[in-house]
């Protein structure tokens, strides 16, 4: 199923899924500024919690908000739920 | 722009027009509510501190007792003591009388025959204040005498993006008015200390800015201790809050857009107009506390994961960006704030909307949590007891 989610900033790493989202769904999302784009869930996200909408290396630091909100603890793929098991 | 106000005698304008019947310690504090619950139109709180204090512990205690007097929602007050304590009532009765000429009563437990006696006397005072009280008309006031707290607390990831921009453009309309809007909680200005910075008015305010945050987060070393164990606390993480620098970074958007103005002390008197900070806590009560001692009247709070929190003092609006928190809690909560993650609304919008209610609110218009007679208080600790 098609998702909403809501990228804060161009330059942010995550979007914040706006619904309950299982895996294999499509977040699609669209910035303020108007940027678009779309993602798929590789697993099952709670509402407002993130989504990683590029790929982040462990020891990145991950952006929201156009600003850093900590650092990857391990490497993560596109479409993960990126959250306190793998975001410090 | 105008709203209706009560004018005080030191020239400041209240909302409310409450009698404060106020215990100065924990001794005093079930007598002083008794009091309160008896005489319709007097407000009280539960005081936890008031002795067995450090001297520079009880200073936080003191500034929020006579802040609270200060505050231009009481009309006057009614000091309630047992007769031994730090914060005796003849030391805070001198530091209220060097703020305000209000009206203002006291008298010890200990002096005036135990709990009955206290209670007669206090009962007595408190309806004579009420009556002379109930005599004044609220009047058309200029936006200038305007302070309004911002607090966020229960936060979820719907806070950061809905909830706390929309207070955002509020605090921008209540500046362009010419009042005041205050952004709190210090510790949640940490991972975003280097944004408010950026915005202070000047050098000095910028620096004061990124000395409260170090001087916080230096306190919390000091007691062996570090602020990102417990906070984001677990429903904020529940909520899709992961990081500390992530809740601060939605946190701060309570402030708008405008330049910061100053830096205030915990629980100190404001006195500048535009955007200003204070240096509060982020646990909510403590921080309403704080800026309702240093003279808002009105605070508006959001809440991701809902909470029935008040003030006993000053209306306290409460809001949520979460549709689900509102469904289930919205009898505890003012506005539904969720324009930025349904998209019914926008956040320009739900701000015209959210300065209407707190208009309505300054004008008379009960909070949920006045109704609810919610008037939690919380207020800072520097050490244990002595």
């Amino acid at each position: 199923m098609e998702r909403r989610g809501l990228l804060i900033d161009d330059n942010d790493s995550v979007v914040v899924v706006l619904e309950a989202v299982a895996a294999a769904d499509v977040v699609a999302y669209v910035s303020s500024e108007g940027k678009q784009g779309s993602v798929v869930a590789s697993e099952a996200i709670p509402p407002f919690h993130k989504i990683a909408i590029r790929a982040i290396g462990m020891g990145e630091q991950v952006v929201k908000y156009g600003q850093i909100i900590g650092t990857a603890q391990a490497d993560i793929t596109i479409g993960c739920h990126v959250h306190e098991h793998n975001l410090d | 722009m105008k709203f209706l106000g009560y004018m005080r005698p030191d020239g400041k304008v209240g909302v409310r027009n409450h009698v404060l019947v106020m215990p100065t310690c924990y001794c005093a504090s079930v007598t002083a509510e008794r009091i309160a619950s008896c005489v319709d139109g007097a407000v009280s709180f539960h005081n936890q501190l008031g002795c067995s204090q450090a001297l520079d512990d009880v200073q936080y205690t003191i500034d929020v007792l006579v802040g609270f007097a200060a505050n231009p929602n009481v009309y006057g007050t009614v000091l309630i003591g047992n007769g031994c304590e730090v914060c005796g009532i003849a030391k805070i009765a001198a530091l209220i009388k060097e703020r305000t000429n209000k009206p203002l009563f006291m008298m010890n437990i200990q002096d005036t025959g135990g709990t009955p006696g206290t209670i007669q006397e206090g009962m007595r005072c408190a309806q004579t204040l009420v009556e002379e009280a109930s005599m004044l008309k609220p009047v058309a006031c200029d936006f200038s005498h305007l302070i309004m707290g911002t607090e966020c607390g229960g936060s979820d990831a719907t806070s950061g993006i809905s909830a706390n921009p929309i207070i955002g453009k509020v605090s921008d309309r209540v500046v362009a008015e010419g009042g005041t809007a205050i952004l709190s909680e210090t510790t949640e200005f940490m991972g975003a200390e280097h944004i408010l910075a950026s915005r202070a008015k000047d050098e000095e305010v910028a620096r004061k800015v990124l000395k409260i945050v170090s001087d916080y987060e230096q306190h919390l070393i000091n007691a062996n201790t570090n602020v990102r164990g417990a906070n984001p606390a677990p429903g904020n993480k529940e909520g899709g809050i992961t990081t500390l620098a992530e809740k601060s970074l939605g946190c701060i958007h309570k402030g708008g857009s405008t330049p910061i103005q100053d830096v205030y002390a915990y629980g100190h008197p404001v006195e500048k107009k535009g955007l200003v900070i204070m240096d509060t806590p982020g646990a909510d009560a403590a921080s309403v506390c704080g800026m309702v001692a240093g003279g808002a009247q009105v605070v508006i709070f959001s809440s991701g994961r809902g909470t029935p929190i008040g003030n006993p003092i000053s209306p306290v609006i409460k809001i949520t960006g979460n549709p689900t928190t509102f469904a289930k809690m919205g009898v505890n909560i003012d506005y539904e704030a969720s324009g930025g993650v349904t998209g019914n609304e926008t956040i320009a919008e739900q701000g015209e909307k959210l300065f209407d209610l707190m208009c309505d609110v300054v004008n008379g218009k009960k909070t949920k949590a006045e109704i609810f007679g919610n008037n939690e208080i919380g207020i800072p600790r520097l050490c244990n007891y002595v």
